[in-house]
C-alpha cells in the first residue's frame, strides 16, 4: 500500500477515561444515584431519629429487594439492548415459579420443579420471539398479549392441579440459607447473587460474541444482517433470556417470601422497562449497560425507601416512576444528539 | 494526502493490465422482473488493480448488476468467472467466498457500536464459551486502522462510528472488507454524501487500494468523481452494457454525451 | 416497456367487474364487518334455537350490550384515530378515571354547576393530550412508553384524589349528577337501546368527519402513511399528532364520564387492573386499523370494539370464569395483527 495518506502523528490507544465516562450510557443515573445516597446518608446523619436511612435494618430492607426487580430488569434489558421488548415478564415472574411450587408440591425433585420453570420460560420467550420475529409485529403488542395470556392461562392450568391460587413453597434446606442468608449481618445474599448474575450478564454483554451481536441487531439490523450476522436468532436468544431472567427472579421472590400465587398483578414489566430507560438504556435497541440497570434498580428501590421512611404518600412512586421514565428517555436522546 | 491525490489525477499507467486474464468477469448477464428487461445480455469486467467506474442513469440497470453481483438476485442466464474460472455467487455469502463485497453507505455500519465492534461483527475471535478474543480484536483493529485507513480524527478503535465523519465511517467500512480478504470492493454511490474533502479522501482510498491489489467497482452519477479516479468506464443503459472504454480512449465530455443520449 | 409504463398499466387494469364491488373489497374496515356479521348470526341463531340455555337475544342482555358497548367503542374512536397517525396511547385507563374523578369531586363535594366541573374534566383530558403530544412528538419519545410514563403518573394523581377525606383510603366514590343529566348521557330510549348509543354514533360521525371529510384526517393517514413524505408536502407532522392524542385522550374521558353516570360511582382501581387500554387497541386492530399508522376507518373501530364487547358478553352468557376475557383479548390482538399484516401484505 502506498503511504500516502498518513498522518504521522497519528497514534491509536484507548479513549481517555474522562470521554469514556461521559458516553457511557449509565453517567447520567450514576450521577443521580451518588447524590440521592448521599442526601440520604446526610439527611440520616442530621436527623437520626425521623430519617432511619442508616440502620442496618433498613439497608439490609434495601438491598433485599433491589434484586426482585433488578433481575428481571436484566433480561429485559438485554432484550432491550437487541432492540425488542418484552412485557410478557410481569406474568412469567409469576406463572413460571408457580410451576415449580405446584410440581415440588407434588413430589417432584427439586432441581427437577426448578427445571421445569425454566424450560416454561424458555417456551414462552420462543414464543414471543416466533411471533414477534415471524410476523413482523412490534414486539410490545405481541408481549402485551402474551402478559394477559399466560396470566390468564396460569391459574385454569393449575386448576388442573386442586385450583389451589398458592401454595407455600419450602424448598430443601441449604436452598433457601444460600439464597437468603444475610451475610456480616446486614448484607442479604440475594443482593450478592444479583451482583453475580450482573457480572454474567456484563460478560454476555461486553465479552462474549452474543453480546456483540446483540448490541449490532439493536443497534442496526440491517448493517447486522449485512455483516453476516443471524438477526432472527440472535434476538431469539435474547427473548428467551429475558423470560429465564424474569423466571429466576420469581423463584428468588417465592423462596423467599415462602409461598407462591398465581395472580398477582405487581407491574413488574413496567418497573421492569422503567428501570432500564432509567438506566440509560435506548429505547430503540443498540445502547446501554449493566451498571446502568443495577444502577437504576437502586434508584428506584432508594426511591421507594425514601417515600417509606420519609413518610409520603406511596402515590409518590407512581409520579416519579412515570416522571423518571419520560426524563430518562429525554436525556438519552439528549446523549445520543451530540454525535 | 498530496501523493493520493495526486495519483488519482493521473492514474497508473494500464499498458500491463489488458494482458491478463481479468480478475473477474460476468458474461451475458439477463435478468427480468415480470415483462420489464431489467438486464439484457450485459459482460462486465474487473481487471487486476484497476478502479472501474459503473456509470449510468436512474433506472439503467446498475443497482440490479451490483445486487447481481453481490448474490442478493440471481440473474436468469449467465455466468461468472474468477481469474478465468467459473465461480457461483448465487448467494450472499457465495459472493463473499469469491472475493466480493459490496460496500453500501448507509447500511455498512452499525452506528451506536465501536469501530473494534464494528469489524469483528459477526466474525468475532473466539475462545472457550464463545467468549471474544478481546486483546487480539484491538491488536487486530489497531494493525487494521493503521494498514488501510490512516485518516486523521481517528484516534482509537474503542471511538464509536457515529462519532466519525461519513467519509471515515466508509473508510473503516472498507477497512474490514480488506482485511477480510475481499479483493473486489463494489462501492454502491459512496461519495454521494459526502463534503468535498471527504470525497477527496475516498478518491484516494479507492486509488491506493486499487495499486495495493484491491479493484474496485466505484458506482455513481457523478461523472466528475468517476472521471478523477477511475482506469476504466463501463457505461450502462436500458438495461444494456453500452460502452465500455479506458479512460485513455475517451473524455468526459465523450462519457456525458453517451449517458444523455439514451 | 419501461419501468414506469408498466406501472401505470397494471394500474389501470386494477378496476374489474362493478366499481362498486371493488370499493367494497378494498375498504379497509371489511374483514370486520363480516367477522362481526357472522358473529351476531351464529349468537341470534344459537339464542333463538336454545333460548334458554344462550339468552343472547332477550331485550335485557340487549340493553346490557348497547351500555355496554358505546363506552368501549367512543374511546377506541379515540385510540384508532391515534393509531392513524402512527402513535399510541397506553395512558387511556388513567384518563377515564381521573377525567370522571375530575368531574365529580367538585360537583358533588364543593358544590361546583355541573358545567363547571366538565369544563375542569375536559380541560384536564385536554391537557393529558397535549402533554402526551408534547412528550411524542416534540421530544421524539416513542408513544407507548411516553404514556406508559403518562400512564404511572395518572395512577400516582389518581391516588391522590381518590383519597377519601372520611375513611382517608382510595374508595370508590359515588356520582349523582342529576336527573336530567343522567337522561341525556345514559337514559333508556325504547327498548333495549340506550342513550350511550345516540353518544356513540353522534362520536363516530365527528369522527368520521375529521378522518375522511377534514383536512386534518388528509394530514393524520400522511402522517401515520409516511411521515418523511408528509413532511416534505408540508404537513405539520408534530401538530397532526398533538391534536390525534387531544382527541384520544378527550374521547377516553367521555369514555370515563359516560360509564360513570351510568353505574353512579367511580372505581380508582379501574386505571391500573382493568385492561382497559388492551381491550381498545384489540378493538382498533380488529377493526383493521394498522399498528404502523397511516391505514383505518371509523366503522372499523367502532365494530372492533362491538366485537370485543359481544365476545365478553358471550363468555359471560356461557358462564365462562370471568378472567378468561384477559386471555383471550391477549390472543385476539395478537391474532388480529397477524392478519392485518398478512392482508396487507397480499393487497
Amino acid at each position: 500500500m502506498v503511504a500516502s495518506a498518513v498522518d504521522s502523528a497519528l497514534r491509536y490507544r484507548r479513549a481517555s477515561w474522562q470521554s469514556r465516562v461521559r458516553s457511557h450510557p449509565a453517567g447520567p443515573v450514576t450521577i443521580l444515584f451518588v447524590v440521592m445516597l448521599a442526601g440520604c446518608i446526610v439527611a440520616s446523619l442530621l436527623l437520626p431519629e425521623q430519617f432511619r436511612f442508616l440502620l442496618p435494618g433498613n439497608l439490609s430492607l434495601v438491598l433485599r429487594q433491589i434484586p426482585n426487580l433488578g433481575l428481571v430488569a436484566l433480561g429485559v434489558g438485554i432484550l432491550m439492548i437487541a432492540g425488542e421488548f418484552d412485557l410478557s415478564v410481569g406474568s412469567v415472574f409469576v406463572a413460571a415459579p408457580f410451576a415449580t411450587a405446584v410440581a415440588y408440591d407434588a413430589g417432584v425433585p427439586f432441581a427437577l420443579a426448578v427445571l421445569i420453570a425454566i424450560a416454561i420460560a424458555v417456551v414462552i420467550g420462543l414464543i414471543n420471539a416466533g411471533i414477534t420475529l415471524g410476523f413482523r409485529i412490534p414486539s410490545f403488542i405481541t408481549t402485551l398479549g402474551m402478559l394477559f395470556i399466560v396470566r390468564t392461562a396460569a391459574p385454569y392450568i393449575v386448576d388442573l392441579y386442586g385450583g389451589r391460587k398458592s401454595l407455600p413453597f419450602r424448598p430443601p434446606e441449604g436452598f433457601k440459607e444460600v439464597l437468603t442468608v444475610d451475610v456480616f449481618g446486614f448484607l442479604p445474599a440475594q443482593f450478592i447473587w444479583f451482583l453475580l448474575f450482573a457480572v454474567l450478564a456484563y460478560l454476555l454483554l461486553n465479552r462474549h460474541f452474543l453480546g456483540n451481536h446483540f448490541f449490532a441487531a439493536g443497534g442496526d439490523p440491517k448493517a447486522a444482517q449485512f455483516a453476516g450476522i443471524n438477526v432472527n436468532r440472535t434476538k431469539t436468544v435474547a427473548f428467551v433470556l429475558s423470560s429465564v431472567f424474569a423466571t429466576i427472579s420469581g423463584i428468588f421472590t417465592i423462596t423467599r417470601v415462602a409461598v407462591a400465587q398465581t395472580n398477582p398483578q405487581l407491574f413488574i414489566e413496567l418497573y421492569a422497562v422503567a428501570i432500564c430507560v432509567i438506566g440509560g438504556l435506548s429505547l430503540f435497541g443498540g445502547r446501554g449497560s449493566v451498571l446502568g440497570i443495577v444502577i437504576g434498580a437502586c434508584v428506584l428501590q432508594l426511591v421507594q425507601d425514601i417515600i417509606l421512611l420519609a413518610q409520603l404518600p406511596g402515590f409518590y412512586l407512581d409520579m416519579f416512576v412515570g416522571l423518571m421514565i419520560v426524563a430518562g428517555v429525554v436525556i438519552n436522546q439528549a446523549i445520543k444528539r451530540k454525535y | 494526502m498530496t501523493a493520493a491525490t495526486t495519483t488519482a489525477a493521473a492514474p497508473a499507467t494500464t499498458a500491463t493490465a489488458p494482458a491478463r486474464t481479468p480478475l473477474f468477469e460476468a458474461r451475458g448477464i439477463s435478468k427480468a422482473y415480470g415483462h420489464v428487461n431489467a438486464l439484457m445480455n450485459v459482460d462486465f469486467e474487473v481487471r487486476h488493480n484497476e478502479v472501474v467506474g459503473l456509470l449510468g442513469d436512474n433506472g439503467a440497470g446498475k443497482s440490479t448488476l451490483i445486487k447481481i453481483l453481490s448474490g442478493v438476485v440471481i440473474p436468469d442466464r449467465g455466468s461468472f468467472f474468477r481469474n478465468g474460472q467459473p465461480v457461483d455467487i448465487s448467494s450472499r455469502r457465495k459472493s463473499e467466498q469469491a472475493g466480493i463485497q459490496t460496500i453500501y453507505q448507509d447500511i455498512a455500519l452499525v452506528r451506536s457500536m465501536s469501530i473494534m465492534r464494528n469489524i469483528y461483527a459477526g466474525r468475532e475471535p473466539l475462545g472457550p464459551l464463545g467468549f471474544m478474543k478481546m486483546g487480539e480484536m484491538r491488536r487486530t483493529a489497531v494493525e487494521i486502522l493503521d494498514k488501510y485507513v490512516r485518516i486523521a480524527g481517528i484516534t482509537s478503535p474503542d471511538l464509536l462510528v457515529e462519532e466519525l465523519s461519513g467519509g471515515q465511517a466508509q473508510a473503516v467500512a472498507i477497512a474490514r472488507a480488506v482485511h477480510f480478504k475481499r479483493d473486489i470492493l463494489l462501492l454502491d454511490e459512496p461519495t454521494s454524501a459526502l463534503s468535498v474533502r471527504e470525497t477527496e479522501k475516498v478518491l484516494a482510498i479507492m486509488r491506493e487500494l486499487a495499486e495495493s491489489g484491491v479493484s474496485c467497482v466505484f458506482v455513481t452519477h457523478n461523472l466528475y468523481h468517476a472521471f478523477r479516479v477511475c482506469d476504466r468506464f463501463t457505461i450502462m443503459a436500458h438495461g444494456q452494457n453500452v460502452k465500455t472504454a479506458l479512460k485513455a480512449d475517451t473524455s468526459l465530455n465523450e462519457l456525458t454525451d453517451i449517458i444523455m443520449s439514451h | 416497456m419501461s419501468q414506469i409504463s408498466a406501472d401505470l398499466a397494471a394500474a389501470r387494469r386494477v378496476p374489474q367487474g362493478a366499481p362498486w364491488l371493488w370499493r367494497l373489497k378494498r375498504y379497509q374496515a371489511i374483514s370486520v364487518v363480516v367477522v362481526y356479521g357472522l358473529l351476531l348470526a351464529v349468537c341470534l341463531a344459537w339464542s333463538f334455537a336454545a333460548p334458554s340455555a344462550f339468552a343472547f337475544a332477550t331485550t335485557g342482555n340487549l340493553a346490557v350490550l348497547s351500555q355496554q358497548i358505546p363506552v368501549t367503542a367512543i374511546a377506541a374512536i379515540g385510540v384508532g384515530i391515534l393509531m392513524v397517525t402512527g402513535e399510541f396511547d397506553i395512558s387511556i385507563a388513567g384518563t377515564f378515571t381521573l377525567v370522571a374523578f375530575i368531574v365529580a369531586i367538585p360537583f358533588s363535594e364543593a358544590g361546583w354547576p355541573l358545567w363547571l366541573s366538565m369544563l375542569a374534566g375536559f380541560g384536564t383530558a385536554v391537557a393529558i393530550g397535549v402533554l402526551n403530544g408534547l412528550i411524542t412528538a416534540w421530544l421524539g419519545i416513542p408513544s407507548f412508553i411516553a404514556t406508559i410514563g403518562m400512564m404511572f403518573f395518572l395512577r400516582g394523581v389518581i391516588r391522590f384524589v381518590s383519597i377519601n377525606p372520611q375513611t382517608n383510603l382510595n374508595d370508590s366514590r359515588p356520582f349523582f349528577p342529576g336527573e336530567t343529566f343522567e337522561a341525556v348521557l345514559t337514559g333508556h330510549l325504547f327498548g333495549p337501546v340506550y342513550a350511550q348509543l345516540v353518544w356513540l354514533v353522534v362520536v363516530a360521525v365527528i369522527g368520521y368527519l375529521i378522518l375522511n371529510r377534514h383536512q386534518i384526517g388528509n394530514h393524520m393517514f400522511t402522517t401515520g402513511g409516511n411521515r418523511d413524505a408528509a413532511i416534505a408536502v408540508g404537513v405539520n407532522v408534530r401538530r397532526v399528532k398533538l391534536i390525534a392524542f387531544v382527541i384520544c385522550a378527550v374521547t377516553a374521558g367521555f369514555a370515563g364520564l359516560l360509564q360513570a353516570t351510568r353505574i353512579n360511582q367511580i372505581e380508582p382501581s379501574f386505571a391500573t387492573v382493568s385492561g382497559f387500554e388492551l381491550e381498545a387497541i384489540a378493538g382498533v386492530v380488529v377493526g383493521g386499523v394498522s399498528l404502523y399508522g397511516g391505514r383505518g376507518a371509523i366503522l372499523g373501530m367502532v365494530l372492533g370494539a362491538a366485537l370485543i364487547e359481544t365476545v365478553d358478553n358471550v363468555l359471560v352468557l356461557i358462564g365462562a370464569p370471568e378472567t378468561i376475557f384477559k386471555g383471550l383479548l391477549g390472543a385476539i390482538v395478537i391474532v388480529a395483527v397477524i392478519l392485518n399484516n398478512i392482508v396487507r401484505r397480499r393487497g
